[in-house]
């Protein structure tokens, strides 16, 4: 009987063809969605920086010729995104902003570290901070990056590490070598990031 | 539906960080490409798998074609520069080869393979199956169907025509007819629940 046809089937003669209606697609995606996990959102308010994380900001100069390149071995699944903020609000990368990592690590290399290479050459670390390890990242991280007096404007290349293994900053060179490129013990993102004119 | 992810640099960055509106327009846009790959078989290389007349089975592939689409690593995966469509083609593809294979159903190695690349324009191969033999009692719904809508008002046939053809969603009916949410909705009962009395008092199927 009649009874029996679903509104999904009943949608399918609505529509005039024997195919999927507007309805059983909707439904699909409602499943999809329900299997689809979101990266984490962004809280802007927790992006307030902690004094340590600033403090970690530190300029290491080290011998980097400014054309290494990274290649895409070993690139995987990795993926780093970058955007900035102040206060609580999305803004340009300038003096004065928070700058945001939001990070998808590569299945077996879960450690992250950060660092940027500024226009004059010189290396920024990030993370890990002096004297520790990398840790676990993923998703949009809690701590930003303060751009401070250590960022004059210019045009950087900002560098995700992925590892296996948490490392502190001397292993993290080693296995980076000159090249700067993924490699048999690190994955490499490369990102571009403009530092505008701004007052802090 | 317009959704590319290789021009609509926004888009793309809501699509990576999954969320709901970029994907929405990315299944929209797409859908139709996967349940068409999966009712009509495709081609590859020598080998020719066939398409699926069971809507239902139709519709279960390809959910799970988009819940692999969308996961974490697979967005991560999508570089933004090539069609989306032929990437989402090779997942749907690779799928069912997997279920085929996994059923005890051989598959050739030429369809065993479906590789990244090169072009990305002669991915589908679609095979030209015949449509399924429409039965006897479907031509008899869509004429009841069709003796259902002529008796309603324009509004409801209007909102048929936006809802169930066109397949537009409840909010671009909304906009379309410039009728609120809650009007869209009683219509929506309205068709269903009308159609479904409509077949009841002629004993059909």
């Amino acid at each position: 009987m009649s009874e029996g046809l679903s509104d999904r089937e009943l949608a399918r003669l609505l529509s005039g063809r024997d195919s999927p209606s507007a309805l059983d697609k909707e439904a699909v995606f409602e499943r999809v969605m329900a299997e689809t996990p979101a990266r984490r959102r962004r809280r802007w308010a927790a992006f307030a920086v902690p004094l340590a994380a600033a403090a970690a900001v530190v300029l290491a100069v080290l011998a980097v010729p400014r054309e290494a390149a990274f290649g895409p071995k070993g690139a995987g699944l990795a993926n780093l995104e970058l955007s900035c903020v102040r206060g609580e609000a999305p803004a340009p990368c300038a003096p004065g902003a928070t700058l945001v990592f939001d990070v998808t690590p590569p299945a077996e290399r879960p450690y992250f570290a950060a660092f940027a290479r500024r226009p004059d050459g010189a290396i920024v670390w990030y993370r890990p901070a002096p004297g520790e390890r990398t840790a676990r990242a993923s998703g949009v991280l809690e701590a930003g990056v303060h751009l401070g007096p250590e960022h004059p404007p210019g045009r950087y290349a900002v560098f995700g590490v992925f590892t296996a293994e948490p490392m502190a900053r001397a292993e993290l060179r080693a296995a980076l070598g000159d090249e700067l490129a993924s490699n048999d013990r690190v994955t490499v993102v490369r990102r571009p990031l403009e530092v505008r004119e701004g007052r802090p | 539906v317009s959704a590319d992810l290789t021009q609509d640099r926004a888009l793309l960055d809501g699509f990576r960080r999954g969320e709901r509106a970029a994907l929405e327009r990315v299944y929209r846009a797409h859908v139709d490409e996967v349940i068409r790959l999966f009712r009509h078989g495709f081609v590859s290389g020598e080998a020719r798998v066939q398409g699926l007349a069971d809507l239902d089975a139709c519709l279960d592939l390809t959910q799970d074609v988009f819940i692999r689409a969308f996961s974490p690593r697979a967005r991560a995966g999508y570089d933004g520069l090539r069609p989306y469509g032929p990437y989402l083609a090779r997942i749907a593809k690779n799928l069912w080869i997997d279920r085929l294979r996994a059923s005890g159903r051989e598959v050739s190695l030429a369809a065993a393979a479906v590789d990244d690349g090169p072009a990305p324009e002669d991915h589908i191969g679609i095979s030209e199956a015949p449509e399924p033999e429409v039965d006897l009692d479907r031509r008899r719904l869509d004429e009841a169907t069709r003796a259902f809508l002529a008796t309603q008002s324009e509004e409801l046939q209007t909102f048929v025509r936006l809802r169930f053809v066109e397949e537009r969603s409840q909010y671009e009916v909304l906009e379309a007819m410039k009728v609120t949410r809650r009007r869209v909705r009683t219509l929506e009962k309205q068709a269903l629940s009308g159609l479904r009395a409509f077949l009841a008092d002629r004993g059909l199927p």
